[in-house]
């Protein structure tokens, strides 16, 4: 959490786009990183990652704050965002065949900058449920807490420990 | 499962383009914020400006194509003399007469003298002039600048 994001999420909800700015800087790479492991491509990890920031300015003022922490608001708008992608982007197409699709032309600019390896288990984590992709994303990329991803997956603690175990079980057999 | 976990968090070396963070930071934050009323009392003020700007702007119009005749039904400062009526009435009442007083023969005059020079000039060692050089004199005898009526002018000619 943000050195005084309270204040700074008052101060955005009022208007300020300092502030948001500052909530931007802090949240936009773990946006962006959430959103790049479940799309796989560079350019449209960063055109979803704008779209989400800009929804979240544009409706802050609703925002409120119910002891949840302000990511898991700003995973709730990405995770929608990612859904409305894919349904706009081929409404017929199953989602399955969009990911592998998808997985092809993000490994080429994936491996040039990271390892091997990295890229073996980004794939493995698209072959993933998106839901169980988000547990897994947020719960060890993220660190989130189960609390935290509770929130943000809008599901129960219990839901999401089952989910994780469920993920990480499939994961583990992807990579194997 | 260990060794998985840590490979996850090797995920977190991702992280997007310098370049690519400044320019949507900067159209995100440079982009206006939406306000929009939560409210009751910001619902109904926004109302009431809205109803208040609507009716400056139809009285402003109103003003504009009213102009000057509203200006006269309505105004305690009435100016008669934009009062149509009125006018009109006065400029029956003017009694129209256009005198001929100052009609000038100053340059047939001109010419008619300069002709009995002449004549004048050969006429001493022929005798006496004729009666019709004698009314041109009299005709040019009369000064130029002298104003006579029309009909003078029109009898002495006839003569």
């Amino acid at each position: 959490m943000l050195d005084g994001e309270e204040n700074l999420i008052r101060s955005a909800v009022k208007g300020r786009p300092s502030a948001f700015g500052s909530l931007y800087d802090h949240y936009q790479p773990k946006i962006y990183r959430f959103v790049l492991i479940k799309v796989g491509r560079r350019e449209e990890a960063e055109d979803l990652t704008h779209q989400v920031f800009l929804q979240a300015w544009q409706n802050i003022r609703n925002y409120q704050d119910l002891g949840f922490p302000f990511s898991s608001w700003l995973y709730q708008i990405a995770r929608n965002q990612i859904v409305d992608h894919y349904r706009t982007k081929k409404t017929e197409a199953d989602i399955e065949d969009v990911i592998e699709e998808l997985v092809v032309p993000a490994a080429a600019q994936f491996i040039a900058e990271r390892n091997l390896e990295l890229e073996h288990v980004r794939r493995a984590i698209q072959k993933l449920k998106p839901e169980h992709q988000d547990v897994i994303v947020l719960r060890f990329v993220e660190d989130l807490s189960i609390k935290e991803v509770a929130a943000a997956l809008q599901k129960t603690e219990g839901a999401i420990k089952l989910v994780q175990h469920r993920a990480l079980k499939e994961l583990k057999l992807l990579l194997q | 499962m260990e060794k998985l976990i840590e490979t996850l968090q090797k995920l977190k070396v991702i992280e997007p383009e310098k370049e690519y963070t400044l320019r949507s930071r900067g159209l995100i934050v440079g982009t206006g914020f939406e306000r929009r009323p939560r409210t009751t009392w910001e619902v109904f003020s926004q109302t009431l400006q809205f109803g208040a700007s609507l009716a400056l702007t139809g009285l402003l119009i109103f003003l504009i194509l009213g102009g000057f005749s509203s200006w006269g039904v309505f105004s305690p400062l009435r100016l008669s003399s934009l009062d149509p009526s009125s006018l009109r009435v006065e400029a029956q009442a003017i009694d129209i007469q256009i005198q001929l007083t100052n009609l000038n023969y100053a340059e047939p005059a001109i010419k008619t003298s300069e002709s009995t020079q002449s004549a004048q000039r050969i006429a001493p060692q022929k005798g006496k002039p004729n009666e019709k050089e004698q009314s041109s004199e009299k005709v040019s005898s009369s000064s130029p600048s002298e104003p006579i009526s029309i009909d003078d002018a029109l009898l002495k000619l006839s003569e």
